[in-house]
Order: C-alpha cells, then structure tokens, then sequence
C-alpha cells in the first residue's frame, strides 16, 4: 500500500501530492543484491527516505489551501518499511521505490489530478540523480540497474514525464526534485540513455502554474547528512512553513512564482556556514498558483552586523515599532552577528554603546521580510 | 613550519609538473608531515623549481639511437612503465590489466591507479586522492591478498570492490573523527573516485593500443634517456655552481628558498624539512655545506639520490679529499647544521646509493619494491606506499 492518506470530495479541487524516497539501491555499491559492474560512484543512502517522510509528515500536518484541500498521497520508499502518521499515530505499511511501484502510484497520482482542473498536483523526489545531458535529469529507483543489459528502465526520465503532465487538467503543479545531476565520466561514454517516462509527452501542451525546483544546478551535486532530513528539503520545508510566503490581500501564502526563489535564497545562505558543501537550486517557477495559505505570518531570521565589526562586543540593539521597543536581538559570538527572529514588518533599529566607544547617531530603518533579512550597520567610533 | 622539496633531473615545467606538485603536496601532508607536527594542513610547502637552469641539449639528444627514445613523452609512458615494473607474468588483457596485478599484490595495483591518477588531476582532486590513498595503504597493508580477488571477473569489478572495501576500511592507527565532524553523502555520484576510474581507462586504452607490442622494448629508451639527462644536469650543475660570492642560478634558487622557508619559521613552528630527490640531494648537501652552511635543518631526507657517491668522487665544495676508507677518520660527519639525515635507496634503482658508509650520522633506509625505474620516471613521490614507509622509517627514527 503507498497511499498513506485520500479523502477526496467528488467535483472539488484538491492537492493530491506523490512522495518517494529512495535510500536503498541494492545494485550499487555496499548494495544487497547484485551489483553492477560499475556503479558509478553510487553508494546507499540514509537521508531520502528520512527526508520524504519529513515532506510527507508536513504535508500533512500544515498544508492548508482552502481553494484545494489535501486529497491524497502518495508514498514510496526505500527501503520499504512503516509510515506514522503524525497527528494520530495511524501506521501504513509503505511499499518500495521500484520502478513497477513507482509507475503504479504514479498512475493513481495522475489519475486523481486529472480529475479537475483546479487541482494541485505536487510532485516529490529524493534520491540519486544523473543527468547526461543539460536538462534532461535522471532520478534512479530502488532497482536500478537490476538488469545490466537494460540500465536504463528502472531509472526515471524526469524531463518526459514533467512534459507528459502538460496532458494533466491540473492547473497547479509543483515539482520538488531533490537529487544530484553530476555526469560521472561512464555516463559520458553512453551515447543514448532511454530512461523511462512516467507519462509519454503529447501534442496537448496547456500549462497552468506551474514550478519546477530542482535541489541543484546542472553538473552540481545535491547533500544530506547522514540519518538526516536532506539540506534542500529542509529549506523547502522551511519555506512552505512561511518563510516561502509572501503577503497578498492579507495573507501569507507560499506560491508556485515566490517558493523557488526563496529555498535558493535560504540554502544560499547556508552555504556560508563552516563545514557545509556548496549547493545552489535551480527553479522555474511562474505564476501565482497556490500551494499553501500560512495560518499566521511567518517568524523572519534577521542577521545584523555592525561595522567595523569589533564595535559589537560594545553594543546592545533593540527594534523599535512607532515608538516602542519590541525586541532585542542578541549577539552570536561565533558570528559577529546580532541576531532575532521577528514578524515582517518595518522596525528601526538602535543601536547604544554604553561605554561610550562608538556611537550611532541615527536609527537604522530595516525592511523585515522573508526568508531573511541581513542588515549592516555603520557605527562611528569614538577618540 | 616549512617543508623544502628540491627536485632531481629531468624535472621540466610542463602539462603534468602541477599535477606532480599538488599530487606530491597532498601525500607529504597525509603521510610524512603527520608523523612530524600536529597540523600537517598549516605546513606551507615550497617547490623550488631548477628545471629551466638544467641541461639543453642542442640537437635534442639526437645522439641517442633514435628507435630507443622514439616513445619518450608518450602519452602511454607512464602506464607502460608502470605495468612493466610490475613485471606480471601473463600477456596483458585490457579487461583484467588490473586484475592481474592485483592478483600479485593489492599495493601494486593502488600505486599503479594512483601514480597514473595523479596525472591530470587538480588540486582540489589531489586533496582527495591523498585522502583516499591513506586509507588504501592501510588497507593494503593488512589485506595484502584478500578473498574477495577470487569471485573478481574483470577490472570494473575489481574497481567496484576495491572502492566498497576502502571507502568501508578504518585506518587502524588512526581514531576516528565520524563523530566530530558531519558526514554529508551526495545524492549522485560523489565523484571522489573520479580521478581513480580515469586512470584505469587510461590503463585499459594503454593496453589495448599496446596489444601485441613488447613492453621490455620501451624501456631501453627511457633508461638511455634518463641516463642522457641525468648527466647532462649534473655537468651542467657542477659546471655552473659558481662560488659563495656569486652562486650559480640553480643554487641562488635553492639558498633563496631556504631562506623564505626560515622567515616562515616561528617559535610556534620551529621546524625546517627538506625532501630532495636524486640531484636535488647533491643539490641541497652542496647548499647546506658550502653556500648557506649556517641555516639549520631539522629534517633532511634524500631519496634515490647519490651524495654519498659525489663525496666518493669528492665533487662537494667542502669534500675533504683526506678523508677517505683508509684514513684515520674514515667517515664523513653528517653537516652540523642537519640535525637528523635519512636517506632512502632502493637497490633497483639506479641512480639511488646508500650512504651510512660514507658519511657519520646518516640513517639509510632501504625502499624494496622490486621495482625498476622508480627514479628514472620520478614515480617515488607519486606512489602511495612509498609515502608511507617513509613516513614509517621516520616515525622509527623518532622512536
């Protein structure tokens, strides 16, 4: 069984969502089964099954799209094992991330989009990605290369299949591919890959909102750390909690035209952390098309560092809002930085020195808007 | 702390001397640099590089008997000496190459893949290969002739296992950090045996185009070649060496080196190492002696090299010519100003002498790999065990 939740009401739209997680590739390396000649540096992974069920676990918990409802989900993944739900405990046997597994789900996947032309249709993967050529990204299944005279067919063609959705009624899609898309040097002696398409491309080509969002660049490769949720899901995560969203007509709501922008942004600026590998999405996103309404405003991480930066040991900031102090943000020493976590909005910051070394004579007016705010803020010192 | 590696003959500047460089860089901080300080990263190591002052040849060394330097510089060089000091016994398959060499010894085939690795690779590729080298030889060196060989097909198979058995195999002298720093794994090929598969195509395609043509023959050109430059660097170093008042260009490159690596000494890092290679220990003993005799060394290691034979022919600036076998003081003292001296020789290599009988206060330590021309292709500091037995005959030095 991979349908971990359905409830569809029949002539509504709703957001049907296929999950798959894939970790356990028994025809690679350290695999169980039997190996490839030449795997291609591809090892077992612990992070996508860890990170699918993050993703599926938030969906269902927090996705609130009052124009299209939760209706089902799909979920795979490798190795096969037990699901939790979140809010009741419930348990679901989940199947692996085959190819024969993965077309099945797939296929109810498309069938339930289809079915209404308000629907949203959100695609997931996490797993080992190739990609030959720019564009056109492989996402292997659990079996890939179970059969060595036919590399290719357990391994998904995921540019076919994104072209075959455009036959899909569903006016919103979302694609979420967490996988690397290197070109090991054996790909480059293949001449022809046929992977397989979920859906085969038709003449029909009606795209409504659609993102595509991929965890990395062309050639670049995508992280997890071990046993835990993978550092794009986390970011996407992240963003369909709010800091994704954007403020229209008095809501917050994560969108297919915002989303892409904002886990670029926020990885990007995980990249500057210490010990973390470099990462840079790519998306393409377009549209207003709804994927989740925020129930409140997101919590923004601001960073503000003062300059020179040894001024800081001297400081003490607070955030002002017509008049009154709201917050305080405090000094991370391993940083440099002031930091807080606050509503979007517009605050002054000021910034006192009560030692009297440096001063700041004029409050600093600091635009709060997600995913993050970064303010610099020179301070004058004193002789 | 500084560590000075001084090259010998036939180093000239082109496609693969920065490979050679970083490739040697990364393994001297893996290996022998961690038996010496705690933080072999912080070890800035200098190249000094003589090459453009060594010998030209006017005709290009048309005096050789064409045929037998005709494949110099060939692309295919490098695998077919290497395949050909392996000495296998079996007429080379391009599918099973590596296999077969395996087969004789799981060192062998890791310093033939890293050695013909190492070409090409950048230094961010060396960093890793250097990595992956520690584990290799320690992995080889408990698992000289696993079972696993036995159900092994074809090379591909081979590389497969090789990878799963050392990218799985602990460093049993070494603690593990796992749980310090993050373990990122990379959904797709993490590519750090990247470099490794590409020295086994290079291997394989070696092969293939070498099908049916006698090995033994390629070799005879590149001992006479070697032979052609080796003496050509050393007349025109002894020739041109000029006198502590005006050095000649090699040792003004040398003496100015030695003096950058002793501003970079610091109370912190109180250390200076030389490594020289073959000349380059005639080199930097001539140095040490003569022109620059009051800058200290802590470390000097000489490999494939033949002072001991230059102060036999007493060609050294400050060589005694009443020192020798039959005098009272029959040896000559190690220089004052090197207070620990290892030289590595290996019987088959011709062109490195041991030095224990010569001189007082040296450490010879034997490298045996049954392999022949080690110093004519300046393979010694590309080859994973050759780093770390040196590393091992210092920390036995230490101990």
């Amino acid at each position: 069984m991979t349908t971990i939740f359905e409830k569809i009401e029949k002539d509504k739209a709703h957001t049907h969502v296929f999950i798959i997680g894939v970790g356990k590739y028994p025809h690679l390396l350290n695999g169980e089964g039997t190996k490839l000649d030449n795997p291609m540096g591809l090892r077992q992974l612990t992070s996508p099954p860890i990170s699918a069920k993050a993703f599926a676990d938030w969906i269902l918990k927090n996705l609130y799209n009052p124009d299209a409802p939760l209706g089902s989900i799909e979920l795979l993944l490798s190795p096969a094992g037990e699901y939790v739900q979140p809010q009741d405990g419930e348990q679901f046997p989940v199947e692996g991330a085959t190819m024969e597994n993965i077309k099945t789900a797939f296929d109810r996947w498309y069938n339930r989009c289809n079915f209404h032309k308000n629907n949203v249709a959100i695609f997931y993967f996490c797993g080992h990605g190739l990609e030959k050529i720019v564009g056109y990204p492989l996402l292997l299944a659990e079996d890939f290369g179970k059969n060595q005279l036919r590399l290719w067919e357990n391994a998904i063609d995921f540019n076919s299949t994104y072209l075959g959705m455009a036959r899909c009624q569903a006016k919103t899609q979302c694609y979420f591919i967490d996988a690397c898309r290197q070109t090991p040097s054996e790909l480059q002696e293949i001449q022809e890959i046929r992977a397989t398409a979920l859906v085969h491309p038709s003449t029909s080509q009606k795209w409504g909102e659609v993102l595509k969002l991929f965890a990395t660049h062309t050639s670049q490769k995508a992280y997890g750390l071990n046993d835990q949720i993978t550092r794009f899901t986390d970011a996407l995560i992240n963003c369909l909690n709010g800091l994704g969203s954007e403020k229209q007509k008095k809501q917050w709501l994560v969108t297919t035209g915002k989303l892409g922008l904002n886990v670029t942004k926020i990885l990007e600026k995980s990249n500057k952390e210490p010990n973390t590998p470099q990462q840079k999405p790519e998306f393409n996103g377009t549209g207003i098309g709804i994927i989740h309404v925020c129930s409140k405003p997101p919590s923004v991480p601001v960073d503000i560092a003062l300059n020179p930066i040894e001024a800081s040991n001297f400081a003490k900031l607070s955030l002002f809002q017509t008049g009154t102090c709201v917050s305080e943000p405090q000094l991370d020493l391993s940083s440099q930085k002031w930091k807080d976590i606050v509503l979007p909005n517009v605050y002054s910051c000021r910034t006192y020195f009560p030692l009297s070394k440096y001063c700041n004579p004029e409050d600093t007016e600091m635009w709060v808007q997600p995913p993050y705010t970064e303010e610099e803020i020179e301070v004058i010192k004193l002789v | 702390m500084p560590l000075i590696f001084v090259h010998g003959v036939n180093v000239r500047k082109g496609v693969s001397y920065d490979d050679d460089v970083n490739n040697r860089n990364a393994l001297f901080q893996r290996f022998l640099l961690k038996e010496i300080v705690s933080n072999p990263q912080k070890v800035k190591i200098l190249n000094p590089y003589w090459g453009d002052y060594g010998v030209k040849f006017a005709w290009d060394k048309k005096s050789l008997p064409q045929s037998a330097i005709e494949e110099l510089g060939s692309e295919d060089e490098l695998p077919l000496i290497l395949l050909n000091q392996i000495q296998l016994e079996q007429e080379l398959n391009s599918e099973t190459v590596l296999l077969q060499v395996a087969k004789k010894s799981i060192a062998d085939v890791i310093d033939l893949l890293w050695a013909v690795s190492a070409e090409g690779a950048d230094e961010s590729q060396a960093e890793d290969l250097a990595d992956l080298a520690v584990r290799a030889v320690d992995y080889a060196k408990h698992n000289p002739h696993p079972d696993w060989l036995n159900n092994i097909e074809n090379d591909d198979q081979l590389l497969r296992d090789l990878q799963e058995e050392i990218d799985n195999w602990q460093p049993q002298n070494t603690t593990s950090n796992a749980e310090d720093s993050p373990q990122w794994e990379v959904l797709g090929s993490d590519g750090n045996w990247n470099p490794i598969s590409r020295g086994a195509s290079r291997i394989k395609s070696t092969v293939v185009s070498w099908a049916g043509r006698p090995i033994t023959n390629n070799i005879r050109g590149v001992l006479k070649g070697e032979v052609a430059n080796f003496i050509g660097d050393v007349f025109v170093y002894l020739s041109k060496r000029g006198t502590q008042d005006e050095p000649g260009e090699i040792v003004k490159k040398i003496i100015a080196t030695l003096l950058e690596a002793k501003d970079l000494i610091n109370t912190e890092d109180d250390k200076l190492i030389v490594v020289a290679h073959s000349m380059g220990g005639n080199i930097i003993y001539d140095t040490l002696t003569h022109f620059l005799p009051d800058i200290e060394v802590d470390v000097l290691v000489t490999v494939g090299s033949q002072v001991a034979l230059f102060e036999e022919m007493k060609l050294f600036q400050v060589s005694d010519e009443t020192i020798t076998a039959q005098s009272k003081v029959n040896r000559v003292s190690k220089p004052a100003n090197v207070h620990r001296w290892i030289n590595v020789f290996d019987f088959n290599d011709f062109l490195g002498f041991a030095t224990e009988s010569v001189f007082q206060g040296v450490k010879d330590f034997e490298y045996r790999t049954g392999n022949l021309l080690l110093a004519a292709h300046n393979t010694y500091f590309n080859l994973p065990t050759f780093h770390e037995r040196l590393a091992e005959r210092i920390r036995d030095t230490e101990s």
